[in-house]
């Protein structure tokens, strides 16, 4: 089909309305309500999904034409998203991961990104972040994954965890150190997972899901064109990238939130007092969680750097996430403690989700700390 | 921040700054009030509301933007504002005016009955105005009661009750913000300079993460209203106000512990500031319709439009 200019988000959302009228049926098992309890199942039917939703154009927009979009700011990326879902529908799961790395990788590696990224939000490929390490979490920068020269490319040895949808993934946005310790000698590399001396464990979470996964590298070749950016110049690439995953990624999960209390407040049609409370409280977290997200979204769209206030985005996203599934907990615990559906499954895997948003990319008492010391400055904590 | 904003802030502050009696009508006036609040009232009422609470200041802000959506000249009638204790089914009337309103003719007051709102004058004959002492006197609020005088009555259109009590909650959200504020900028001022073990207080987690979670809890009141501003739902006013009272009772806990003992002293000025955000705390409180509309809102598939 020939794809063209979306016009005004209005114009966008009546368009994507109209298709999955036409279209809805095909993609039943992309909706909220059928969605498969094994993440394996969920990655599969949301990747159909995403490639149909790019053949009709809607996932097109707000990428760059280098990369087979119709350009546009990012603001149109995030109105399918919402639409998606308050047309009944999942946000297809990869596009949870392009939506950390897309968007800086287009600007710091367009070359890469020509050749690669149209695969990733077609939906042919899915891709990973591979920065945390055994002993690097929080502390990001002490990570030691080590890539070596070697003829026109780098060896890379060591090991990554807690990578979202690892298991399930072709590449990995991999942190790797290229030079001398601390954050300047750390290169960003594009990896092929199955290349030679790879080896990818998944591992089951907490939700029973198996939801990230660990990566072994042995000596593992990279082409020297797979640096994301310039060498030694990771660190400033992922803090960007940080900053996409504090702005689209809680935009997307406050569409995801939304849609779950939506869930919950639809199932109890006269609430007593002490429910209606709860549910009012929540979805005031949850409209806050959206009017920050948005704003941090169109500075992001407008190649702003939102600085160290995004952190009040994570810190939002995080005890927005827990307040809203704790109310399946509360509201309903013979489903949700002693139900077997898979609905019920899938409401105790998503609480235990909302335990991780405290503690991924960036756990919270990070995110307070950069507030306390960068935004309000306050003198700095010791021993730091 | 924009000039415009900068430069209505600074005048704002100003306005507010070093002052003892309410900011009136008259100074509103000269101020250009009305113009500017057609013109643009996010930037309006919200900096003027916000500057009102970092000083503690006082006018009839709150109630002018009731006013304007019930279509009440200030100047002939003061609204009675409802507040925790109100009921607005009797025939007879109990509620609050702002500073700078017990001067003026007449009082109004809202009566509902099912789902029709009119508003009433008080009798002259039965109304008793008194200052209120209680937890702030220095608001300089006055509590009125009296007899629903019904001849007086005048029907309110369906639906523009709620938009009136939206209004003023959005206005008092952006002074409630404002108080948390105030709390928030002692506290750091306070952490910053004191030093126990060697350091400034400021240095310690457990410190810098409790004042961390106010400013968390003031920036997503601010972030509510922006979106509040943009259509008037009501639904989104009562969440603003929701979350900046939460903020508020965020930065009564946090700002006062980490003030220590000298947030203790009847000379510091944190208890004033507590003691305003308490008084503002009783006023256009949520109650059975409030939180049934917000459910409504939770279950609804409408989006407030923040692209484009």
């Amino acid at each position: 089909m020939t794809v063209t200019a979306p016009g005004s988000p209005t114009q966008l959302r009546g368009a994507l309305s109209d298709w999955l009228r036409a279209h809805g049926e095909e993609h039943a098992a992309a909706r909220a309500e059928n969605e498969p309890v094994a993440i394996e199942d969920a990655m599969r039917v949301d990747r159909v999904f995403q490639r149909a939703l790019w053949d009709a154009g809607f996932t097109r927009h707000g990428w760059p034409e280098s990369v087979g979009g119709t350009g546009g700011s990012a603001e149109l990326r995030a109105t399918i998203y919402e639409h998606l879902s308050l047309e009944g529908y999942r946000i297809p799961l990869p596009l949870s991961t392009l939506e950390v790395l897309g968007p800086v990788m287009v600007q710091v590696a367009p070359d890469l990104c020509v050749r690669f990224l149209g695969a990733c939000i077609r939906g042919d490929e899915v891709w990973c972040q591979g920065f945390s390490e055994p002993e690097a979490g929080s502390d990001l920068a002490a990570l030691r994954c080590r890539a070596v020269p070697d003829g026109d490319g780098w060896r890379v040895t060591g090991q990554k965890l807690w990578s979202s949808f690892g298991s399930m993934s072709d590449k990995s946005a991999a942190l790797v150190r290229t030079g001398p310790e601390g954050h300047r000698g750390i290169s960003m590399f594009l990896i092929d997972l199955d290349s030679p001396g790879i080896e990818v464990r998944s591992t089951r979470a907490s939700s029973d899901r198996n939801e990230f996964a660990e990566t072994f590298f042995d000596e593992v070749f990279v082409p020297g064109d797979r640096v994301v950016g310039e060498v030694n110049a990771g660190w400033g690439i992922a803090m960007t990238l940080l900053q996409w995953e504090r702005g689209m990624y809680a935009w997307q999960r406050q569409v995801v939130l939304h849609a779950r209390l939506a869930e919950v407040a639809r199932a109890l049609p006269h609430p007593t007092p002490a429910e209606a409370r709860a549910i009012a409280d929540a979805w005031v977290r949850v409209t806050a969680l959206r009017s920050a997200a948005a704003r941090t979204v169109r500075r992001l769209a407008a190649g702003e750097n939102p600085g160290p206030e995004i952190s009040v985005d994570k810190v939002l996203l995080a005890t927005t996430e827990q307040a809203v599934e704790d109310l399946f907990r509360v509201l309903d615990p013979a489903g949700f403690v002693l139900g077997d559906t898979d609905r019920d499954a899938l409401h105790r895997s998503d609480w235990f989700y909302a335990r991780m948003a405290t503690i991924y990319g960036g756990a919270i008492e990070i995110q307070r700390s950069i507030i306390a010391e960068r935004v309000l400055r306050l003198p700095r904590a010791g021993g730091r | 921040m924009t000039f415009v904003q900068d430069e209505l802030q600074r005048a704002a502050d100003e306005l507010f700054g070093g002052r003892t009696g309410p900011l009136t009508l008259t100074e509103l006036a000269e101020l250009g009030w009305d113009e500017l609040v057609a013109e643009e009232p996010e930037l309006a009422v919200g900096t003027l509301a916000e500057a009102q609470g970092r000083h503690r200041g006082s006018s009839r802000i709150v109630e002018l933007e009731m006013d304007r959506v019930l279509g009440v000249d200030p100047v002939a009638g003061a609204l009675g504002l409802p507040w925790q204790g109100t009921t607005l089914t009797a025939s007879t009337a109990d509620v609050l005016l702002l500073a700078d309103a017990a001067a003026t003719p007449s009082v109004l007051v809202p009566v509902m009955t099912g789902d029709e709102v009119t508003l009433c004058p008080l009798e002259p004959s039965t109304l008793t105005a008194v200052p209120v002492g209680g937890v702030d006197a220095e608001a300089g609020f006055t509590r009125v009661t009296g007899t629903i005088d019904p001849d007086g009555r005048r029907t309110v259109p369906p639906g523009t009750w709620a938009g009136a009590v939206a209004a003023g909650r959005l206005a008092l959200s952006h002074e409630l913000i404002g108080v948390g504020q105030a709390m928030l900028n002692l506290a750091v001022h306070h952490v910053t300079d004191r030093t126990q073990f060697g350091v400034a207080l400021g240095t310690f987690q457990a410190v810098q993460h409790r004042l961390a979670d106010v400013h968390v809890d003031l920036e997503a009141a601010r972030a509510i209203a922006r979106t509040a501003w943009i259509n008037g739902d009501p639904s989104l006013a009562a969440a603003a106000h929701l979350a900046a009272g939460r903020a508020l009772d965020t930065a009564t806990g946090h700002c006062h512990q980490v003030m220590g003992a000298i947030g203790c002293t009847w000379e510091h000025d944190m208890h004033r500031f507590i003691r305003r955000g308490l008084l503002l705390g009783v006023l256009l409180t949520a109650d059975d319709s409030t939180w049934v509309a917000l459910v409504q809102s939770a279950r609804s598939s409408e989006r407030v439009e923040l692209f484009g």
